[in-house]
């Protein structure tokens, strides 16, 4: 049987062995690389015609971050304007479960696509993993038998059997497998205790759901996720299951490296170390999936040090709710107009000037939101906490991601990566007062600079904080 | 028989190759009634407007301050919005005057190309304000930024909605609650008069912009009937009836909407302000009125409620987890294409994205409510439409203020058609 998924590698140009501008030179093992994942949608049934369109991805990419499988505030209509997204969408798992294991929803006869009102036979290369990655700060107390999900009601429990049914329902096209995610302060993990608990809890689940058989033909591609840090043994061990899992080569589909699960709280540069380590002995041509760090930064440098191939592009999403339009540029930034602006990142559309400026977000962009409205218009609406700021400026902040992504591929294809990256990390990487690294275009800092999204209800909310009531704003 | 929902369909509604049977020309307003039912007192006609034809009879969703509930202004014309509705107390407050003159109006500065109508700021101002002081010169109000007083007059409310730029504005009138009664609701009355006349001297694009003045009176037959003779001699370009809505009876709600449009100039658009329960757009229609705005199908959206011919359906309160159809299988709009209720119902209590849905739908349902009334109206059979859509409404019993309302303009219920629906009443308000 063929698969469905397939992940072609195809190197990179060597880049030009000029030195870079920060002196390195180059290294003798490149670990930046492009790819194709393709996907063939099973035949439906209803289908009177025999032609499967392939999902065809180029990597790097990301897979869109949804909400219930929506682009955070963008109802389809709107967000059909979004040119060439790349056909792929990440769904939480989490976002569906109330107060039973097996959620009501997969009781729907049609797949989780149509189910998230997707055609039958157009719908996205549908991932399903359990976290939403936004969300930082669980109450979670997992166990040896099940992963646990905080609900509006309180913890709910999924064992791996669980998880195997509502595979079987919901019949994503890729599923993430069950870790046991560490969502805890650095200090913790070196005790190494919880670590060590957290690789045999993940090969509990995992083996539980491989051996609840799957009645449907085809069976989703499977992601497995990369478990163990900081213990370089514990890494180890869990690289060591996920071989002996995937004995034949034909169990697992791709890997998943996770802000929470392998590399929590460490720097970035030492996250990629422990990344790499752990793909360098598993299957160099299947695809790495990166959650929980998305931004431009971490994106480039994540290509750069480890080699990942997918993203789940929430950095997007958290530029949105801070009221901000993204300015960044992987390239040649001496084109743009506003160069002051492109090289902080971003804009924010709170601020005084921002009221009578009847310019577009940014100078040039072809997005619908900077073809159609005005800076003045969006401050307007910020100020007013109207929904529609966040609709404009998640439309225009997911365009320019995608934009970031083309930049990247492109620079891998001729040559100039390297070149392009070494100037851009001295564009948004600046020197603090306190001698440390200020990364301009850091998601997490992003977020902790956040107070409320100018338009999210009250209650339950994103980025792991629960907001009071009374603090909340709402329109 | 065609079923109700066909009515509601985009398309040829029945204008093409029709003359109108009257009409009238103002500068900046052209109203061409093409059909009269034969049976009740409603027409279906267009208004010609400086940014927009609109088609009428018409529903005006509510965009306060220039945006609607998350919704861009390409969906809202995709919906078949014909004309929005902005408040002029809050667009003074933000943007302000300032930015939308250096904008060039609001129309510009939301990039909303079809018509738009502003309210004059004085119903807000009494709302929102409780130290809101009524003089003869404006109305007298605290500033809620600095305690400051200041005071809102006829000459400012035009000014400002001058800035806004659009096609239609209100004047500024004495605002009383419609359960007020005695010397109060006559002297308001008569200042809204003196009011009008001081908003058309200060008017200053009658060219562009229309002016319309507002039927005052109470609940008070002979003073309503005074008001709508004296604003009729005014000879504007279209009027409203003001000062119901207000929690006054049902019954006595639809005798004054009837009393007003039995004296307004035929030839002349007629408002029912503050109007939008599906029921209310029907009998008002028969009544003779032709535009309507309401805060309630965008609001209600908010708190996840969807509208229907039968009622309104809570998607919050998990009754609709496991249901697989669609808000409404009759309805066209993308939320009903696209998904189930029971996908809703596990979106719209977290996220704004939610309520967009939901509100989409909810315009939608309006829209499609005023197609079918103008198509009935056009196609002669509006009678017949009206008791259709009393019997999925309400089956067989029907509140007493609509049985009356429609006796009073020759639709009985209470006698049986041929296809043997017929009402008896209850005597209360339908509460959605
Ligand atoms: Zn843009
Ligand atoms: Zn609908």
């Amino acid at each position: 049987m063929t698969k469905a998924l397939t992940f072609t590698v195809q190197n990179p140009q060597p880049s030009n062995l000029s030195t870079g501008s920060n002196g390195d030179s180059q290294s003798p093992k490149q670990k930046c690389r492009l790819g194709q994942l393709e996907f063939t949608p099973p035949t439906t049934t209803t289908a009177t015609t025999t032609d499967t369109t392939k999902i065809s991805l180029e990597t790097p990419n990301f897979f869109q971050y949804t909400i219930q499988g929506l682009q955070p505030h963008l109802v389809p209509e709107v967000a059909s304007h979004l040119e060439s997204m790349p056909p792929a969408i990440r769904v939480n798992l989490e976002g569906f479960v109330k107060d039973r294991e097996i959620p009501v929803s997969t009781e729907y006869p049609g797949k989780l696509h149509q189910f998230l009102g997707y055609p039958e036979n157009n719908s996205p290369l549908l991932l399903l993993d359990i976290y939403d990655p936004v969300i930082l700060e669980r109450n979670i107390k997992p166990n040896s038998k099940s992963l646990g999900v905080d609900t509006e009601g309180g913890l709910q429990r999924i064992t791996g059997k669980g998880l195997a049914k509502i595979v079987e329902k919901y019949r994503p096209d890729i599923f993430v497998l069950p870790a046991d995610y560490v969502f805890s302060k650095i200090e913790e993990l070196y005790e190494g205790k919880r670590v060590k608990k957290s690789v045999e809890r993940t090969k509990n689940w995992i083996t539980e759901y491989m051996d609840t058989s799957l009645s449907q033909s085809q069976k989703p591609a499977l992601f497995v996720p990369l478990t163990g840090a900081p213990n370089e043994t514990l890494r180890e061990a869990s690289v060591n299951f996920v071989k002996e899992l995937d004995a034949d080569g034909n169990v697992i589909d791709g890997y998943v490296i996770s802000e929470y699960g392998i590399v929590g709280g460490y720097p970035l540069e030492k996250k990629l170390d422990m990344a790499w380590s752990s793909f360098s002995s598993l299957d160099q041509n299947k695809p790495r999936y990166m959650v929980g760090v998305s931004s431009p930064h971490d994106v480039v440098m994540s290509v750069d040090s480890a080699g990942i191939d997918l993203f789940d592009a929430t950095y997007p999403y958290a530029v949105t709710e801070q009221g901000f339009a993204s300015t960044y540029v992987f390239g040649d930034i001496s084109v743009e107009s506003r160069k002051d602006e492109t090289l902080k990142g971003h804009i924010s559309l709170w601020e005084t000037p921002m009221f009578g400026d009847f310019g577009p977000l940014v100078p040039g962009c072809t997005c619908f939101a900077c073809q159609r409205h005005t800076r003045s218009y969006v401050h307007h609406l910020l100020m007013t906490h109207e929904m529609l700021a966040t609709v404009l400026l998640q439309i225009h902040n997911i365009h320019w991601y995608n934009n970031l992504f083309k930049a990247v591929r492109s620079s891998l294809k001729d040559g100039s990566f390297n070149e392009k990256k070494c100037a851009f990390l001295k564009n948004y990487v600046k020197q603090g007062e306190d001698g440390n690294a200020k990364y301009l275009l850091n998601e997490l800092i992003l977020l902790q600079s956040q107070t409320i999204s100018p338009t999210t209800k009250a209650g339950y909310k994103k980025f792991g904080r629960r907001l009071s009531e009374d603090s909340a704003t709402t329109a | 028989m065609s079923a109700l929902s066909d009515y509601g369909r985009p398309g040829d509604e029945g204008y093409e190759n029709r003359t109108p049977l009257f009409e009238s020309n103002s500068p900046a307003l052209k109203f061409k009634v093409y059909a009269k039912c034969s049976t009740t007192k409603a027409r279906a006609s267009t208004m010609v407007l400086p940014h927009y034809t609109a088609r009428t009879p018409m529903f005006m969703p509510v965009g306060t301050m220039g945006t609607m509930k998350g919704i861009t202004t390409k969906q809202l014309e995709e919906l078949d919005c014909h004309v929005i509705l902005g408040n002029t107390y809050h667009l003074g407050n933000r943007p302000g005057k300032d930015l939308l003159d250096k904008a060039g109006g609001l129309h510009k500065f939301m990039n909303w190309s079809r018509g738009m109508l502003t309210d004059s700021g004085g119903f807000q101002m009494v709302s929102l304000l409780k130290l809101a002081k009524i003089t003869e010169e404006g109305v007298e109000f605290r500033n809620p930024h600095d305690d400051s007083l200041m005071m809102l007059t006829p000459e400012m409310s035009i000014e400002l909605q001058n800035s806004i730029g659009a096609d239609i504005m209100m004047q500024l009138d004495d605002v009383v609650s419609s359960l007020t009664t005695g010397p109060r609701v006559e002297e308001a009355m008569h200042r809204s008069i003196r009011w009008l006349d001081r908003c058309i001297a200060a008017h200053k694009n009658p060219d562009r912009q229309n002016l319309f003045p507002i039927v005052q009176g109470g609940l008070d037959i002979k003073l309503r009937t005074c008001s709508a003779r004296a604003l009729s001699e005014r000879d504007s370009p279209g009027y409203a009836i003001g000062g119901l809505s207000g929690g006054e009876a049902k019954d006595q709600f639809w005798r004054m909407v009837s009393l007003s449009t039995d004296i307004l100039p035929e030839n002349k658009p007629r408002y029912c302000m503050g109007v939008g329960y599906a029921e209310d757009l029907v009998v008002c229609s028969a009544l003779g009125v032709d535009m309507y705005d309401c805060v309630f199908p965008t609001r209600t959206a908010r708190f996840g409620n969807a509208l229907t011919m039968s009622g309104s359906l809570s998607l919050k309160s998990g009754k609709y987890a496991k249901d697989f159809t669609p808000i409404s299988k009759d309805c066209d709009c993308p939320t009903c294409k696209t998904y189930t209720r029971a996908y809703l119902t596990t979106v719209v209590a977290k996220e704004n994205v939610g309520c967009h849905l939901i509100s989409v739908h909810n315009i939608a349902f309006q829209m499609q409510l005023m197609r079918s009334i103008r198509r009935a109206i056009l196609h002669d059979d509006f009678p017949n439409f009206v008791r259709r859509f009393m019997s999925i409404r309400f089956g067989n019993t029907v509140p007493l203020w609509i049985i009356n309302a429609l006796k009073s303009v020759n639709i009985d219920l209470t006698v049986a058609d041929e296809s043997g629906y017929l009402a008896t009443s209850i005597d209360s308000d339908f509460k959605k």
